[in-house]
């Protein structure tokens, strides 16, 4: 009975396999960064503010005027309006293909692309990881520092038994012996084995199977994560806050967790996260400079171009480093009874002022207080939360609302132990709206709701309705 | 150009060849993976014993098949042939025997089932909850008090720890989807139907790790679900519990 079912399942994975592996595309297409404007005013999202601020003046403009000729002459004047959109959305539009097609050629120098990702020394990333994530699935790869400094982890331009060709963008091509190569890799790949049906080749978080996520995989681009332990001021984390999360997974989402790597994939994989990350922040650094700087867009000025991209590069990746000391270390939970703990946890959190948790998780904890749009879909809404039709429309992923966490269910995305609570409440979980209380609350305080809320799950709703209003009648106090 | 005349060898390639991958099968390591279950005997036995059935029948049916188109070649028998009309006797030989080796496996195997699926172990010494999901094993023990829905539970994802020699009950559940719960080590494979507790029980007869995989094709990361028991000693695994308290209560 083993042997048969084994043996179908195989045949079908492989099947699958093919299939999925036809689909995403995996191994034939050269693999390249795609430019990222998510987050920023494109030409495409600027013509459709427009558009649609244009539309609503016409429609009341439209409605107080009864006179035709008055409102021919209305027409006219938006006709006119239009017009001028136009000219200004092309004059928009050439200038950003220009910028564009710069930055491109910029961030190939310093970070290469997933198949051929070289390390600038200056990003301080680890290259030998980045190498085993990287790359095409499974394959065999060599890893060698070339004249420049710089770090190749790509294919060869040419191979004999021999030598390797290489591609250096400073240098141009480069022979090499293969005798003399140091460090060869058994295997890279492992970000497209893993990751990059959901996450995206190149981190975007729009692979091929994120559409029918809730949420959406991370869109890495823009270096916001949701689960740290470092001070507000980083709002980054530490690599040990990507391997925990790659090996528990997000329980409550897609994520899955992947506990039986062995520690150096892990290890690649996040430092490859880290890589995307960095990659994408410079690029949107960049491109929100040559917003203000005109002057960027003009290829052959070189020097500024430079100053620019080193100014990108400086502040990125300054804001990865020393991540662990930036680590927040709480002192151990008050000495006192638990239940005393609780009860002052749950008075702060039905805290109007100082913490105004029940206003998102509900006054009964269960996440019904508010929908939110977290910063990844901030873009694709309006103020009330609702998708901005025309602009949902540009994007990749139409927008999606999230729910504040129902704290009764005992799903803890972020991890279970008191340790990433507390750290969830005195960092944040910023890009989602959930606001940081470390520079707020003592450390008491935030130990107490970290009581609160871990009872919560084995604590019933209606004692706590019983509670919060005492005096009425059991039907008015939902 | 000669035509091929030996049509009859072709066929009796078949059996030929199905026997071989047989007999070559266990040295290829492709055959049962090691039993480490106190059931995992009876369940071998079991499929060793309709393998043989059904392999004896299948040699016996080929080699008369190869038979009949070498002794009925156009070419070797000039005769007419005959059409005949049933033969009552054959019939209900071919019929009656089938009928009876059915009966006899389905008596045979009763035991087997019946401690498989309705004798769960009165006092297990462990029970633990696996729950499927899209695409991972979440695992939950009850914590020192032995109760689940207590803040004492235990939580781990992927690698199902179990102490050897003892008796384990496997609550399993679905988050989603159909899943299935195989540790082909134990012989134990048990589908997870979402909106039902399933159960399952067995004790492992030695230590190692071993290998649990979702057999139930249940979306596109199917795959994902590898996980992995590791089957302990009993201080080792209780060892391992300690631990795994101790990280779960981590406040620093
Ligand atoms: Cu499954």
């Amino acid at each position: 009975m083993n042997v048969s079912s084994t043996s179908s399942s195989i045949f079908l994975g492989c099947f699958l396999l093919t299939l999925f592996g036809g689909m995403l595309g995996c191994e034939q297409t050269p693999a390249e960064f795609t430019a990222n404007t998510e987050g920023l005013v494109t030409p495409q999202y600027w013509f459709a503010e427009q558009m649609e601020s244009l539309q609503e003046r016409r429609e009341e403009e439209l409605a107080q005027l009864e006179d035709p000729a008055q409102q021919q002459a209305l027409e006219t004047q938006l006709q006119e309006r239009k017009k001028e959109i136009d000219e200004e959305y092309r004059e928009r539009f050439l200038r950003e293909k220009e910028v564009s097609t710069e930055l491109a050629n910029v961030l190939k120098g310093y970070f290469g692309t997933p198949n051929k990702p070289y390390v600038s020394k200056e990003l301080g990333l680890d290259y030998k990881q980045i190498a085993l994530a990287s790359g095409p699935t499974n394959s065999a790869n060599d890893l060698v520092l070339t004249k420049s400094g710089q770090v190749y982890a790509g294919m060869p331009l040419q191979e004999t038994e021999s030598t390797l060709v290489l591609e250096d963008l400073n240098a141009g091509p480069l022979t090499l012996e293969k005798s003399k190569i140091a460090d060869r890799f058994p295997q890279r790949g492992l970000y497209r084995q893993h990751c990059m049906h959901c996450h995206g080749m190149t981190g975007d978080g729009n692979g091929p199977t994120a559409s029918f996520l809730h949420p959406y995989p991370r869109d890495f681009r823009p270096g916001k994560f949701k689960f740290i332990s470092t001070h507000r001021a980083s709002e980054k984390p530490t690599k040990d806050d990507l391997i925990r999360i790659l090996k528990n997974g997000i329980h409550g989402t897609a994520m899955p967790a992947f506990l039986l790597l062995p520690d150096d994939q892990l290890g690649a994989l996040a430092e490859y996260v880290i890589y995307l990350s960095m990659r994408g922040e410079i690029e949107l650094y960049l491109r929100q400079l040559s917003e203000i700087e005109e002057d960027f867009a003009v290829p052959g000025e070189e020097d500024f171009t430079k100053e620019l991209v080193d100014s990108g590069i400086d502040y990125v990746s300054g804001n990865w480093q020393d991540l662990d000391s930036k680590r927040v270390q709480p002192p151990a939970p008050p000495e006192m009874p638990l239940e005393e703990s609780i009860a002052l946890g749950r008075e702060l959190f039905y805290d109007e002022k100082r913490t105004k948790c029940a206003g998102c998780h509900g006054d009964y904890a269960l996440g019904d207080g508010q929908i939110q749009v977290d910063y990844w879909n901030k873009l694709k809404a309006n103020t009330q939360g609702e998708p901005v039709e025309d602009v949902d429309k540009l994007f990749a992923l139409p927008l999606q609302k999230i729910n504040p966490r129902n704290l009764r269910i005992g799903t803890y995305r972020g991890g279970r132990r008191p340790i990433d609570l507390y750290w969830r409440m005195y960092c944040g979980v910023i890009p989602s709206g959930m606001p940081e209380f470390g520079s707020s609350l003592s450390s008491d305080d935030i130990w107490h709701l970290v009581h609160y809320v871990q009872s919560l799950p084995y604590d019933s709703i209606s004692k706590a309705a019983v509670d919060h209003n005492p005096q009425a009648p059991a039907r008015e106090r939902f | 150009m000669k035509a091929f005349t030996h049509w009859s060898l072709f066929f009796l390639l078949v059996p030929l060849i199905g026997t071989a991958i047989f007999v070559a099968a266990p040295a290829m390591n492709l055959w049962l993976p090691k039993d480490v279950s106190v059931m995992g005997g009876e369940i071998d036995h079991l499929f060793y014993l309709i393998l043989w059935l059904t392999g004896v029948v299948f040699l016996l049916t080929q080699i008369l098949l190869a038979f009949f188109v070498w002794f009925y070649d156009a070419r070797r028998r000039t005769e007419p042939a005959i059409y005949s009309h049933g033969n009552h006797s054959l019939e209900l030989f071919w019929t009656v025997i089938p009928a009876f080796i059915l009966v006899f496996l389905g008596l045979y195997q009763i035991q087997a089932w019946a401690n498989l699926t309705m004798r769960p172990p009165e006092d297990p010494a462990l029970e633990v909850e696996v729950t499927g999901r899209q695409f991972e094993w979440r695992i939950r023990y009850p914590g020192p008090d032995g109760e689940f829905d207590t803040p004492d539970d235990l939580y781990h994802v992927n690698d199902l720890h179990v102490p050897v020699n003892r008796e384990v009950v496997v609550y399993l559940k679905s988050e989603d989807v159909l899943h299935s719960f195989f540790l082909p080590n134990l012989r134990l494979k048990q589908d997870i139907v979402p909106g039902m507790t399933g159960r399952v029980w067995f004790r492992a007869k030695e230590v190692g790790e071993f290998d649990l995989v979702c057999a139930e094709l249940c979306g596109w990361g199917h795959y994902k679900m590898k996980g992995r028991l590791t089957i302990q000693s009993q201080e080792n695994f209780q060892q391992w519990l300690k631990t795994m308290a101790n990280e779960q209560e981590a406040v620093q």
